[in-house]
């Protein structure tokens, strides 16, 4: 029903004058809340394109630095050996097309906007291993796909009619605080002709988000309430035992 | 059922941690021991952040040694004295092990660190305990009586300054040497998320020489020192306290520790010690095992916030 409501509002949004080579999108939600029960969320995006070209949508997380880390062999036991940080990597990535990546535009074209794994090049100011960056990176992808923060395998736009389409993803509960950002991308004879960005808003709410203001806040009267806790537990349980 | 942890930013499965604390608590009822070297590697197994894990473990430590220091009290087995000096090495301790920690956390060394220590601790206390056991099964050898303890200090320990006199425990002794096994509990409470109790008691029995009676009960309000400390360390300094696993970890061990007084009756003495000893080693084996088959993906990433 939420969903009719969406492309019924775009349908409006786009008069039937509307100048070619445009699209436009929204959110099912704009906002991912976050609360005790959360066990991740799944995030639709609808949009109405005019023109006959192809669309790709990029979801593009907070970015944090991040180490990597190789282990090796000490002494027979597997431990990690210095690490690369890199700057700046998104927590969370993914991104759908309307056709397959290589058919939608040149590579270039992918990675100057952010289409795919390969645009993926977080850069470091590590002064170890110079050379062995591409592995890192790679290994970097890797774990994160691993934790299914990044896309393994192809998702593609479905289409609803000739010129609706959506889009669907999924935020793990492990995903990450914070902004995210979505970008949807339409390409026409392989040019990029329209951009539209729309935010995200993945936050604690409720029981959960006091706790951790609480505990960011007032850390010390956080630490004597668990303090608290514990020794009314210990009570409570020193209690049951005296009378058996 | 799924529950998301405010701090750790994830869910985890409300039921298995319940278990899993059950189980810990269980085995506290029994061997009176706080169960942090079962619940604290298998924390970290399951995906939960070292940081958060050893945390959170601190109050959950804290709820299980202050049941057990009430009836301790109440049956007059704590030599207070001797305690509050432990404890004053503990918070030592545990301010050291809370710098190491965060040391080890940046250099990518602190799940390698953790492993091994409990390895090694694990490793050490469990072959002793078997063979003693053991030892004591077959050739019925008289154990150190519960009031007197005719264990005599080394010479190295006898030569110590700032003597004290503990009358509880009958001993004069340098207070450096009770200080001193206080910090090394400190330490690993906060680095490993463990009470620390099964390296206390013998260390208090063998080089302390206090009588065995009053060792469970001193060596439990020194922890409940040092847990309480490790705690506000952990919350304050590293924001790695999360109460909502802390409330799972705490209702499972109090749970657990109620089935364990039923069964503690029919397990005793050299049995249980036995059957404690043959734990420890099972869990040292699986992090052996973790630490030294090479693993699928050779590669980890940290996330810095």
């Amino acid at each position: 029903m939420k969903n009719l409501f969406f492309i019924f509002m775009l349908l409006i949004a786009v008069p039937a004058h509307a100048q070619q080579d445009t699209v436009t999108v929204d959110l099912a939600e704009d906002h991912v809340d976050i609360t005790t029960g959360f066990n991740g969320a799944n995030l639709s995006l609808f949009g109405v394109k005019n023109g006959g070209g192809q669309v790709a949508i990029v979801v593009t997380g907070p970015t944090h630095d991040m180490t990597v880390r190789k282990k090796e062999k000490v002494f027979g036991a597997w431990m990690n050996s210095t690490g690369i940080t890199f700057d700046d990597v998104p927590v969370y990535y993914s991104y759908a097309t309307s056709v397959p990546e290589g058919e939608l535009a040149p590579e270039a074209t992918l990675r100057n906007n952010n289409i795919g794994l390969t645009s993926i090049q977080p850069t470091s100011t590590s002064w170890f291993g110079q050379g062995l960056r591409g592995e890192y990176r790679d290994a970097l992808v890797r774990n994160k796909q691993a934790q299914g923060l990044y896309p393994k395998e192809e998702n593609l736009v479905k289409t609803l009619s000739d010129n609706f389409f959506r889009a669907d993803f999924y935020l793990p509960a492990h995903a990450g605080l914070g902004t995210y950002e979505i970008k949807t991308i339409y390409f026409r004879n392989n040019t990029v002709r329209d951009v539209k960005t729309k935010k995200l808003r993945v936050a604690q709410i409720g029981t959960s988000a006091r706790i951790l203001n609480f505990s960011e806040r007032h850390a010390f009267v956080y630490a004597l309430l668990c303090i608290g806790i514990a020794l009314f537990a210990g009570w409570i349980s020193n209690r049951i035992r005296y009378r058996s | 059922m799924q529950v998301y942890l405010p701090i750790a930013e994830m869910a985890v499965p409300a039921e298995t941690i319940l278990m899993v604390s059950g189980v810990a608590g269980f085995l506290s009822a029994i061997f009176g021991i706080g169960g942090g070297f079962l619940t604290t590697p298998f924390l970290i197994f399951m995906g939960i952040p070292p940081a958060v894990s050893v945390g959170t473990q601190c109050p959950q430590l804290l709820a299980s040694s202050f049941a057990g220091v009430l009836g301790h009290l109440q049956k007059g087995n704590v030599d207070v004295k001797i305690g509050l000096v432990m404890m004053v090495g503990g918070l030592l301790g545990t301010v050291l092990g809370t710098l190491l920690f965060k040391i080890l956390e940046q250099t990518g060394q602190i799940d390698f660190a953790i492993s091994f220590l409990y390895i090694v601790l694990l490793a050490i206390t469990g072959c002793l305990m078997l063979s003693e056991s053991v030892m004591t099964m077959l050739f019925k050898k008289k154990g150190i009586s519960a009031e007197f303890n005719e264990q005599k200090p080394s010479a190295f320990i006898a030569r110590l300054p700032y003597k004290m006199r503990f009358a509880r425990s009958k001993l004069y002794i340098s207070a450096l040497v009770p200080a001193g096994i206080g910090f090394i509990g400190g330490v690993m409470t906060s680095i490993l998320g463990l009470g620390g109790g099964f390296i206390l008691v013998p260390a208090m029995i063998y080089i302390l020489g206090m009588p065995s009676l009053l060792v469970t009960g001193t060596s439990l309000f020194q922890i409940i020192f040092t847990t309480a400390f490790s705690t506000v360390l952990h919350a304050v300094a590293n924001h790695t306290v999360d109460i909502m696993l802390g409330v799972i970890l705490i209702a499972g061990s109090v749970l657990g520790a109620q089935v364990g007084i039923v069964f503690s009756r029919f397990i005793k003495g050299v049995t249980a010690r036995v059957l404690l000893a043959l734990i420890m080693l099972m869990v040292c084996f699986f992090l052996v095992a973790q630490l030294y088959v090479r693993p699928e993906e050779l590669y980890s990433t940290v996330v810095w916030s």
